[in-house]
C-alpha cells in the first residue's frame, strides 16, 4: 500500500485504559498494563475492518455504535486464546471418569434421579463439552439416563464452530485412533462429531458476568471452567465463582484449569482431594464458607 | 305564485341566464338560490328547460333546496305539458319524484288527465317514488286506453312489488296486447309471489312471450312449474332456453331437496343422450357466469358423458369450480382413462386443471398420472400434482414428494412440505422417516424442513437434536416446533434456547414458551426480560401476558417503565389479557409516559375497559403536548360517552390549536 495508513497505529495510554475498562465492564476480562501491546497489536486489524482512523474512534465505535455488542463479541476471539483440543488435561478427565462420575451415579440413584447436567463454561469451539460427552458414553454407566452437557461461550464465532462439530487435525493431538473411529466421521477432509455425541451437547451463548442469563441454564451437577477465569480480575472472578456456586446443585463439583484456584476468591467451596486431582465441591447442606 | 321573475332580481343574474356561456347560466342558477322561490320560480322553471343538462340539473337542485318548493308544485307539474322541450319535462318529472309524498296529491289528481303523455309521466313518477299508497292509482292505470300508459303502469307495479297488485295484474293479462302482457309477466316475476302456473302457461304458445313466461315461472313457480320449465330446455330460441335454465335452477333451489331429487332430477336424467344436451352445451360459450353455473349444475343432474369435456374446460374458471366438481363426479365417463387422454392432449392450463381436479375429486386412481407430473418441466404442473397427492392422501407417493423438497422452484418446495404435513396425519411413520433423512442433510433448508415436519409429528427427540443445529433458522424452526409438544421437557429446552446468540431464535423461544401456557415457563420468561434485544423482550412480555398470573403481571408492570417504547407498547398489549384493578392502575400509570405512542395505547386500553378515570382526567389529556394523544382521547371519549361527550368536545374545540385534531372534533360534533 503506497498511500495507506501507517501500518502501526499507536494506542495512547488513555485509549488503552478506556478500551480496557469497556471490555472489563462488558465481560469481566481484565488486561493489565503489560497487555497494552497485545491490545494495540490485535485490535489494529479492527481499525482496518471498520475503516477507523485511530483507537479513539474505535473506542467510540465500541461504546456507541449499533453493532457494538457484535463487535465486543468478535474481539473476544481475538483477545483470548481459544486454542483447545479433545481430551485436554487428561489427568483431570481421569478423575472425572474414575471418581466423580461413579460417585455422582451412586448419589443420584439413591435419590431416584436419573439425570445428569454438566456445564462447560467458556467452551470455545466445543472440544471440551464433546470430550465430556464421549467420556460419559465410554463409561457405559448411564444407559437410559438423561444426560445434558451445556457448552457456553461469549464469542459468536466459536459457538458457530462448536455447533458444526467439524474439526481439523490440531484438535486431535491427544485423541486415540480408537476414539476417533468411534466418535467421529470424515467429512470434506475434516472430522465431524457423531450424532450420538452431539445429541448430548447443547451450545449456548453466555457472558459469564450475566447472572440473569446464567439462571436460564438451570442447575448443574458439575461445572468445567478451565483456563477461563485466568483472564478475569479479582472482582470479576468473584462474581463468576459466586454464580457457579448458585448454579451447582448441593454436592456438585467445580473443575478449574490446572493453573487456576479459588484461593483469595471464596471459601464457599470445599476442596476435595481425589486420587489424581483436586476439585472444588459445593457443600451438601448450608453455606460452607464465604467470599474472601 | 307568480312565475315571472321579479324586478328585485339583479339584472346581472337575469342577463346571465340568457348568456351563450353554459357556465355563466349555471352560476346564475346557483345565484338564484339566495332569492326567495316566490320571486325566482319563473326563472328557475325556465332554466329547467335549458339546452344544457348541467344548467337543468342545477335548476332542479336549487328548486328542491328551497323551503317553499312544495308551494309551487302545481306550476311545476304543468311543466310536464310542454310539447317541445323534453329536457324541461324530464327536469319537472325528476323534481316531482324527489319531492316525494308532497307531490302525491297532484300526481293522483292528474292520473286521469286528458293528455296521455301527462298520464304516462304520472305513472313513471309514481314508479320511481315506489310509495305503496300509489299502488291503487297504478292499478287503475292498467286499464288506461293508451297502451303505453298501461304498460308503464304494469312495469312500475312490478318495481314497487306490492302483493296488492297481484290479482289486478293477472286479470290484466286478458288484454290482447303482446307488449303489455310481456310487461305484466315481468311485473309478476318481480313481485315474486306464488301464483297458479295455469295463469301464465297459456302464453307459452306466444313465441314473443315465452322468455317472459319462463322468467316468471322461475320467480314464482313451485313444484308444479318444474316439468314445464324442463320442457323449456328444449326450446329452439337461445334466449328462451337461457330463461328456462335459470328458471329451473331457481325453482330447484326453492323446492324441498327431497322433491328436487325425486322429481326434478328424474326429469332431467331422461334428457341424457337427447338433442337437448347439445342445445345446452352451446350456452356454455356465454360470458354470463350465473348462466354457465346453472348449465353445469344441470349437466351434473342429467349425467350425459358428452358434457364431461365441456365441464372439464369450465374448471379453469375459479368461480365455476364448485359446480364443476359434483357435475363431473356425476358423469360416468370421467374415469382416469378420460383424464389421462385429456391430459395428453391438453395445453398447460388444461393439464393443471386436470391435476387439480384429480385432487378435488379425490381420485385415488390418478396416482400414476400425478407421479408422472412430478417430472414435468413446468413448475406449476409439479406443484398442482403435489398438492393433489395431499388432498387425495396418496401416502405411497411420500418418497417422491420428499424428493421434491429439493425442487428448484420455491412454490413446488412449499407445496411438497405442506403435502407431507397433510400426509403425516395418515402415515406418520413414513413422514417421520423423511424427517430423519432431511435432518442429516448438508443443506440447511432441508434440515429446516426436517424441523418443521418434526414439529408436526411432535417428535421431541429430533427437535431437541435440531435445536443444536449450526444454522440458526433450523434452530428457530425447531424451537417453534417444540411449542407444539407443550410438556415440561419442551419448556426446559425452550428456556435453554433463550440463551442462543441469535435474537431470532430467542424470539421464537420466548414466543413458544408463551404458547405452552405453562406456569413453569414464567420464570425463564421473566429472566429473559433482561435480554439486550428489545424484540426478545417484547416476545417475552407477550408470552407472559398469555400465561397470566401475578408474577407475569408484575413483569409487565416493570416493562411499562422501559425506555424502549417498543417494549412498553408490547407490555400494554399484554395488559389487555388482564382485566383487574391492578392492570387498570398500570395502564393509568402508562399515560404519564414521555412516549406519545405509549400514552396513546394506554388511553385506548382504558377506553376499551370503559374506565371512567379517562373522562375524569380529560383536561390533563387535552393539555398533552402530542397532538395524536389529544386526537386519541377525543376519539375514545366520544365513542365511550356518545351524545354525553358533546359538552366536553365543545370545550376541547375552544382550546385545541392543531388543525387535524380540530377537524376531528368538528367531524364528531357534526355526526351528533
Amino acid at each position: 500500500m503506497i498511500f495507506g495508513r501507517e501500518p502501526e497505529t499507536i494506542m495512547t495510554e488513555e485509549e488503552f485504559r478506556l478500551i480496557r475498562d469497556l471490555i472489563h465492564s462488558h465481560c469481566g476480562i481484565f488486561f493489565d498494563t503489560d497487555a497494552k501491546f497485545l491490545l494495540e497489536k490485535r485490535l489494529a486489524r479492527r481499525l482496518d475492518q471498520h475503516q477507523l482512523p485511530g483507537f479513539k474512534e474505535y473506542y467510540h465505535f465500541l461504546k456507541y455504535s449499533r453493532g457494538k455488542d457484535q463487535e465486543l463479541s468478535d474481539i473476544m476471539d481475538i483477545l483470548t486464546t481459544n486454542e483447545t483440543y479433545f481430551f485436554r488435561e487428561e489427568f483431570q478427565l481421569n478423575a472425572f471418569v474414575g471418581e466423580l462420575l461413579p460417585e455422582l451415579k451412586a448419589v443420584k440413584e439413591r435419590r431416584g434421579d436419573r439425570t445428569i447436567r454438566i456445564w462447560s463454561a467458556g467452551c470455545s469451539t466445543g472440544e471440551e463439552p464433546y470430550t465430556i460427552a464421549m467420556l460419559i458414553l465410554e463409561t457405559g454407566l448411564f444407559k437410559n439416563w438423561k444426560i445434558e452437557i451445556v457448552g457456553t461461550d461469549i464469542s459468536h464465532r466459536v459457538l458457530q464452530h462448536a455447533r458444526k462439530g467439524l474439526y481439523g487435525k490440531s484438535s486431535f493431538r491427544t485423541t486415540s485412533p480408537e476414539r476417533s473411529r468411534r466418535f467421529f466421521h470424515e467429512q470434506d477432509g475434516l472430522y465431524r462429531v457423531n450424532d450420538e455425541v452431539r445429541s448430548l451437547v447443547t451450545i449456548s451463548h453466555l457472558n459469564l458476568l450475566d447472572e440473569n442469563r446464567m439462571i436460564l441454564l438451570g442447575k448443574m451437577d458439575i461445572i468445567f471452567c478451565r483456563n477461563v477465569i485466568i483472564y478475569f480480575d479479582k472482582a470479576a472472578k468473584r462474581l463468576v465463582v459466586e454464580s457457579f456456586y448458585r448454579s451447582l446443585r448441593e454436592g456438585g463439583y467445580l473443575l478449574l484449569g490446572h493453573a487456576e484456584s479459588l484461593l483469595n476468591t471464596t471459601t464457599a467451596f470445599a476442596l476435595k482431594h481425589l486420587k489424581s486431582d483436586m476439585v472444588y465441591q459445593k457443600p451438601s447442606s448450608g453455606f460452607g464458607g464465604g467470599v474472601v | 305564485m307568480n312565475q315571472n321573475h321579479s324586478s328585485d332580481i339583479p339584472d346581472a343574474i337575469v342577463n346571465s341566464l340568457s348568456s351563450s356561456e353554459e357556465e355563466s347560466r349555471r352560476l346564475a342558477v346557483v345565484a338564484l338560490s339566495s332569492v326567495p322561490l316566490e320571486k325566482s320560480s319563473g326563472l328557475l322553471f325556465r332554466a329547467m328547460g335549458d339546452t344544457s343538462w348541467r344548467v337543468r340539473k342545477e335548476a332542479v337542485e336549487v328548486y328542491l333546496s328551497s323551503k317553499d318548493a312544495e308551494h309551487c308544485i302545481d306550476a311545476l307539474f304543468n311543466l310536464l305539458r310542454s310539447q317541445d322541450n323534453a329536457g324541461l319535462r324530464n327536469s319537472a318529472a325528476e323534481a316531482l319524484a324527489r319531492l316525494g309524498k308532497s307531490s302525491l296529491p297532484v300526481l293522483e289528481l292528474h292520473a286521469q288527465d286528458s293528455d296521455s303523455d301527462v298520464r304516462k309521466f304520472v305513472v313513471d313518477i309514481l314508479g320511481v317514488m315506489r310509495d305503496p299508497s300509489s299502488v291503487q292509482v297504478l292499478v287503475r292505470a292498467l286499464a288506461d286506453s293508451d297502451p303505453n300508459v298501461a304498460t308503464a303502469a304494469a312495469e312500475n307495479l312490478g318495481n314497487i312489488g306490492s302483493v296488492d297488485a297481484l290479482q289486478p295484474l293477472l286479470t290484466a293479462l286478458s288484454r290482447q296486447d303482446i307488449t303489455f302482457r310481456h310487461s305484466v309477466l315481468e311485473a309478476l316475476a318481480n313481485i315474486g309471489q306464488p301464483l297458479p302456473v295455469e295463469a301464465v302457461t297459456p302464453f307459452l304458445s306466444e313465441v314473443l312471450l315465452k322468455k317472459a313466461v319462463y322468467q316468471c315461472l322461475g320467480s314464482v313457480g313451485r313444484v308444479e312449474a318444474a316439468p314445464i320449465v324442463v320442457r323449456g330446455l328444449a326450446e329452439a330460441g337461445k334466449s328462451v332456453r337461457v330463461a328456462a335454465v335459470k328458471a329451473l335452477m331457481a325453482i330447484r333451489d326453492r323446492v324441498p331437496e327431497e322433491w328436487a331429487d325425486n322429481h326434478c332430477d328424474a326429469l332431467l336424467q331422461e334428457l341424457a343422450q337427447s338433442p337437448v344436451v347439445e342445445g345446452l352445451l352451446v350456452l356454455l360459450d356465454s360470458s354470463d357466469i350465473a348462466l354457465r353455473r346453472a348449465v353445469i349444475r344441470i349437466f351434473g343432474l342429467i349425467g350425459d358423458p358428452r358434457t364431461a369435456r365441456a365441464i372439464l374446460r369450465s374448471c379453469r374458471s375459479e368461480q365455476l369450480l364448485p359446480e364443476c366438481i359434483p357435475a363431473l363426479r356425476a358423469q360416468g365417463a370421467v374415469t382416469i382413462d378420460f383424464l389421462e387422454e385429456e391430459f395428453a392432449g391438453g395445453d398447460e392450463g388444461e393439464r393443471v386443471n386436470i391435476l387439480r381436479l384429480c385432487g378435488e375429486m379425490g381420485l385415488k386412481a390418478s396416482a400414476p398420472l400425478l407421479r408422472r407430473a412430478f417430472d414435468e418441466p413446468s413448475p406449476q404442473l409439479r406443484e398442482f400434482s403435489v398438492r393433489s397427492v395431499g388432498r387425495i392422501g396418496l401416502v405411497e407417493l411420500i418418497p417422491e414428494i420428499s424428493a421434491l423438497l429439493g425442487d428448484f422452484d420455491q412454490d413446488v418446495r412449499v407445496a411438497a412440505l405442506e403435502t407431507l404435513v397433510l400426509l403425516a396425519d395418515l402415515d406418520a411413520s413414513s413422514v417421520g422417516r423423511v424427517a430423519a433423512d432431511l435432518a442429516v442433510s448438508d443443506n440447511p433448508d432441508k434440515r429446516r424442513d426436517a424441523a418443521y415436519l418434526s414439529g408436526v409429528l411432535r417428535d421431541g427427540d429430533r427437535l431437541s437434536m435440531l435445536m443444536k443445529d449450526e444454522d440458526d433458522l433450523v434452530r428457530r424452526t425447531a424451537v417453534q416446533g417444540l411449542a407444539r409438544l407443550g410438556g415440561d421437557d419442551a419448556v426446559h429446552h425452550l428456556a435453554l434456547a433463550l440463551t442462543d446468540e441469535i435474537p431470532g431464535v430467542r424470539i421464537a423461544a420466548a414466543s413458544s414458551l408463551g404458547e405452552t401456557g405453562k406456569q413453569i415457563a414464567v420464570e425463564p420468561l421473566v429472566l429473559v426480560m433482561a435480554d439486550p434485544d428489545p424484540w426478545v423482550r417484547c416476545a417475552a412480555i407477550r408470552s407472559l401476558g398469555r400465561i397470566g398470573g401475578d408474577i407475569p403481571l408484575a413483569a409487565i408492570e416493570n416493562a411499562l417503565d422501559e425506555e424502549d417504547g417498543l417494549v412498553s407498547l408490547a407490555a400494554l398489549d399484554a395488559l389487555r389479557r388482564f382485566d383487574t384493578d391492578r392492570s387498570r392502575q398500570f395502564a393509568r400509570r402508562a399515560t404519564t409516559s414521555g412516549n406519545g405512542d405509549v400514552v396513546k395505547a394506554a388511553i385506548e386500553l382504558l377506553a376499551e375497559r370503559e374506565d371512567p378515570w379517562l373522562v375524569e382526567h380529560w383536561n390533563e389529556f387535552l393539555r398533552h403536548p402530542h397532538w395524536d394523544v389529544r386526537n386519541t382521547v377525543v376519539r375514545c371519549v366520544a365513542e365511550k360517552l356518545g351524545q354525553e361527550a358533546l359538552p366536553l368536545l365543545r370545550e376541547a374545540l375552544e382550546t385545541e390549536t392543531d388543525d387535524l385534531v380540530r377537524g376531528r372534533i368538528v367531524e364528531i360534533l357534526e355526526k351528533f
